[in-house]
């Protein structure tokens, strides 16, 4: 045989070994897909599903399981933190089919990579509603993602339950129902929710800095909504007499920090109020601990809770959140049991940052909203499903939803404030949600 | 006939049974995918086949597609969706904005004698992330701020948002494929490929190799951002993160690299085995190998089928076709596949396989781009 025919030979069998595999995995579609249950937490139920608890899991095995379709960024810029969505997304699943899964039967989680591209986000929906011919669909990680997304399903005429889209001003779909708990007019009421805490700590500042990220979400909380005179939290800050020292925005994936650091410490504010996103809190503590500044008071967006505790000086820093392992949004005992099984899921599945917080708590609100949405109107049908959601309050981890049309679905802004304390993150402000025995710090 | 008659009258053939598509898909009442799959696939043939009119006609290698794309996006976006303009009013300033960018970009760096083919590709590189810098610094642009695409109104003849996006992406990728093939077909084509071979000497012979260049670059980012235009609305919100990036020019250079250079069909035969290999591995939940098997793939057939996919098919079209054809027969037949993409899938691997086969008598790899060009294809000297 000579060199080339075996040459050929060679990659010809690797051509084939790949069409065997793409075959092997093209036809059933198992894969990232979470099935039968495993778990043995016979009796428990999800917070709010009430599921059909008697059904054994062989009478579930007789009928055609429930296929939820989506997408999530398991790969891309977007990845680190869409992998608590995995997490909180499986174990929802692993435990409504234990409870006895939805309308009696099993619930099935096909989940793909949208590699956090919003036009390969359409793509997916489009082949998984079309192709694939899913009977349920839930949003992707990310804005862009979602928007992509919640447009396939207004043409497909699908319920679209979605947890992390931050540009509320532009959703317009009926169907579509946002468990990001901001409220519509996000820009007004998140700020505000966040300077009454510093009211509350008795030492409002007199002085602020903003560094605003350039990515859409957080210009809309800084600014309003685009073309529109609403303002946001920086005009917030101003009407409550609050002299606004310093104005940055940074482009979105920036590693230049050193001057952007300089500027907040020539300016020296009482308080810096940071439009930041995973990492940015992080890399801007640092570059500010490099020339000896450390903020007096600080907030940041949505940073990435995790790499946030071990930033340099970052205790007292203040965050956003919906939920916090600890009393009194532990004080229900599923809300507990659920935190405890998601950190151990998510230490098994090596996240760096295992509790059940904002993110992983807002994604299981979305899981509870389709699934109360399909049992209360008792079918699949997508227009029974979203009448039964618009027309009826659903109770959930983050207490009771009334999904307002008038509002574009919105519900008003459910969002408390975090700081960090003695090294942790807490609940510290509305009072009667606050970690007991704390209060903001300023 | 000619071999240019015969060639222009399968572009019509085939320009009236792809328009003919969501019509079919609707009346069969098979899954609305196939009409998303046959317009993406569309969007990638126009943006890799542009891509080469630069690169592989000239020997200009470029990684400014992103660019062009990223314009044309942002001009649909801007002119549409922010000002209210008609959209299909909108969409040829797209193009017409991203061509008068190539051509100021070739102005500047075609003058250069100095002009390396590497700085050439970085300068490229380099414009995406200028003009990211500029949209995000300005308002007027996106600022930061993003801009929706979703609800656009489309004309109503064009039918639902899906047929319009097959018919806009159809119309544009033949045009770019048919532009394409006229440049090869004429004297202009094979000015494009003397300067490819050796510049220095088609200047000497009277190749305007000024304006043939200017003319490569202009219709690559004419066409790069007329399907940018497009694209916005697929996208759905329009960022300078999701825009301007290296996922475009990545993706057309290892489409037109897989499809081949020489050929003006080559990069569009790349498209279509790229595109459909990722989103069928994505279908089949293998997203996480898609770019360890596209790579795998790409350095097989780059080491074995130097020439390109198209030009070894394009050598052994019979046995291509008998197998193609033989093997979507099979799996309709037998229903192995789940669907007539994974038939389609299964068959090009199959087809491509074709491709690796040894010739009886190698060609010769020492001769000239031009004259392996000239051997492929059916053509006199104009």
């Amino acid at each position: 045989m000579t060199r080339t025919p075996r040459r050929f030979f060679r990659i010809l069998a690797l051509l084939a070994v790949m069409a065997l595999i793409a075959a092997a995995c093209g036809d059933d579609d198992t894969s990232e897909t979470t099935a039968a249950p495993t778990a043995t937490t016979a009796g428990d139920t999800t917070a709010t599903t009430a599921g059909d608890a008697t059904t054994t899991t062989a009478e579930m095995m007789d009928e055609e399981p429930i296929v939820v379709g989506g997408s999530l960024a398991l790969t891309g810029f977007l990845a680190p933190t869409a992998a608590i969505h995995k997490v909180a997304g499986d174990l929802f699943v692993e435990r409504l089919n234990a409870a006895g899964g939805l309308l009696g039967r099993e619930v099935m989680w096909d989940v793909r990579d949208d590699e956090s591209v919003p036009d390969q986000a359409a793509a997916i929906y489009e082949r998984l509603i079309s192709e694939e011919g899913v009977d349920l669909i839930l949003g992707p990680y990310g804005t862009g993602t979602i928007t992509a997304a919640m447009a396939v399903a207004e043409r497909e005429g699908f319920v679209f339950p979605h947890h992390t889209a931050s540009l509320t001003y532009a959703y317009t779909y009926a169907c579509h129902f946002p468990t990001w708990p901001v409220g519509l007019n996000t820009n007004i009421s998140n700020p505000n929710i966040v300077y009454d805490a510093l009211e509350a700590s008795g030492n409002p500042p007199e002085t602020i800095a903003f560094v605003m990220n350039e990515f859409p979400g957080t210009q809309l909380i800084a600014y309003g909504p685009p073309g529109s005179d609403a303002g946001g939290a920086i005009s917030e800050a101003e009407k409550r007499g609050w002299d606004v020292v310093l104005e940055i925005n940074f482009p979105t994936v920036t590693s230049d920090w050193a001057p952007i650091a300089a500027q907040v410490a020539d300016a020296d504010p009482d308080f810096l109020y940071v439009g930041a996103l995973g990492v940015d809190g992080p890399n801007l503590l640092t570059a500010l601990d490099a020339i000896g500044y450390a903020p007096r008071g600080h907030f940041y967006q949505w940073p990435a809770p995790g790499p946030m505790l071990g930033a340099p000086n970052a205790e007292g820093a203040f965050s956003v959140a919906t939920f916090e392992p600890h009393a009194p949004f532990t004080d229900d005992p599923v809300a507990a049991e659920i935190s405890a099984e998601f950190a151990a899921a998510a230490g098994d599945d090596g996240l760096p940052y295992t509790a059940f917080e904002t993110q992983a708590s807002v994604s299981w609100v979305a899981w509870e909203v389709l699934a109360a949405g399909v049992e209360g109107a008792g079918s699949l049908e997508h227009d029974a499903i979203c009448d039964y959601l618009i027309n009826n309050p659903i109770d959930t981890l983050l207490g009771t939803i009334d999904f307002n049309p008038d509002e574009q679905n919105y519900y008003g802004d459910l969002s408390v404030v975090k700081q960090i304390q003695g090294g942790e993150w807490i609940v510290v402000h509305p009072a009667d949600v606050a970690k007991p025995g704390t209060a903001p710090i300023l | 006939m000619t071999s240019r008659t015969k060639s222009l009258i399968g572009f019509g053939v085939v320009a009236v049974v792809l328009n003919l598509v969501p019509t079919v898909v609707e009346s069969l009442d098979a899954p609305s995918f196939y009409v998303t799959f046959m317009f993406t696939a569309f969007f990638w043939i126009s943006q890799s086949v542009s891509w080469n009119i630069l690169t592989g006609y000239t020997g200009y290698f470029s990684f400014g597609q992103g660019a062009w794309f990223g314009i044309g996006v942002y001009t649909t976006g801007i002119l549409a969706a922010k000002h209210g303009w008609p959209f299909l009013l909108a969409l040829p300033v797209a193009g017409v904005l991203a061509g008068l960018g190539g051509l100021l970009l070739g102005m500047i760096v075609f003058r250069l004698r100095k002009q390396s083919g590497e700085i050439f590709a970085l300068t490229t590189l380099a414009v995406a992330f200028v003009l990211a810098s500029v949209a995000r610094l300005y308002s007027f642009i996106d600022g930061g701020r993003g801009i929706f695409m979703t609800g656009t109104p489309l004309p109503a003849f064009l039918g639902d948002f899906r047929t319009a996006m097959f018919r806009m992406t159809f119309v544009v990728a033949f045009l770019t494929l048919l532009t394409a093939f006229l440049l090869y077909e004429s004297r202009i084509g094979w000015g494009m490929f003397a300067i490819r071979d050796d510049e220095p000497v088609a200047h000497g012979l009277g190749v305007p190799v000024f304006r043939y260049k200017m003319l490569a670059l202009g219709t690559n980012a004419f066409f790069g951002g007329l399907m940018g235009g497009v694209w916005s609305l697929q996208i759905g919100f329009v960022t300078v993160e999701d825009v301007f990036n290296i996922r475009v020019p990545l993706f057309v250079i290892l489409m037109s690299v897989l499809g081949g250079l020489r050929h003006w069909m080559g990069p569009a035969f790349g498209a279509v085995i790229i595109y459909a290999l990722t989103d069928r591995l994505n279908s089949a939940g293998l997203e996480d190998l898609n770019q360890v098997i596209i790579g795998g793939l790409l350095i097989i057939l780059v080491l074995a089928v130097r020439e390109g996919i198209y030009l070894r098919l394009r050598a052994r079209w019979k046995p291509a076709l008998a197998v193609f054809v033989l093997a979507i027969g099979v799996w309709t037949v037998f229903d192995l596949g789940s669907s007539l993409i994974w038939d389609f899938f299964y068959a090009s691997l199959l087809t491509v396989a074709v491709a690796l086969v040894p010739l009886k008598r190698q060609p010769d790899t020492a001769a000239s781009p031009a004259s392996e060009a000239m051997a492929a294809s059916d053509r006199s000297p104009p």
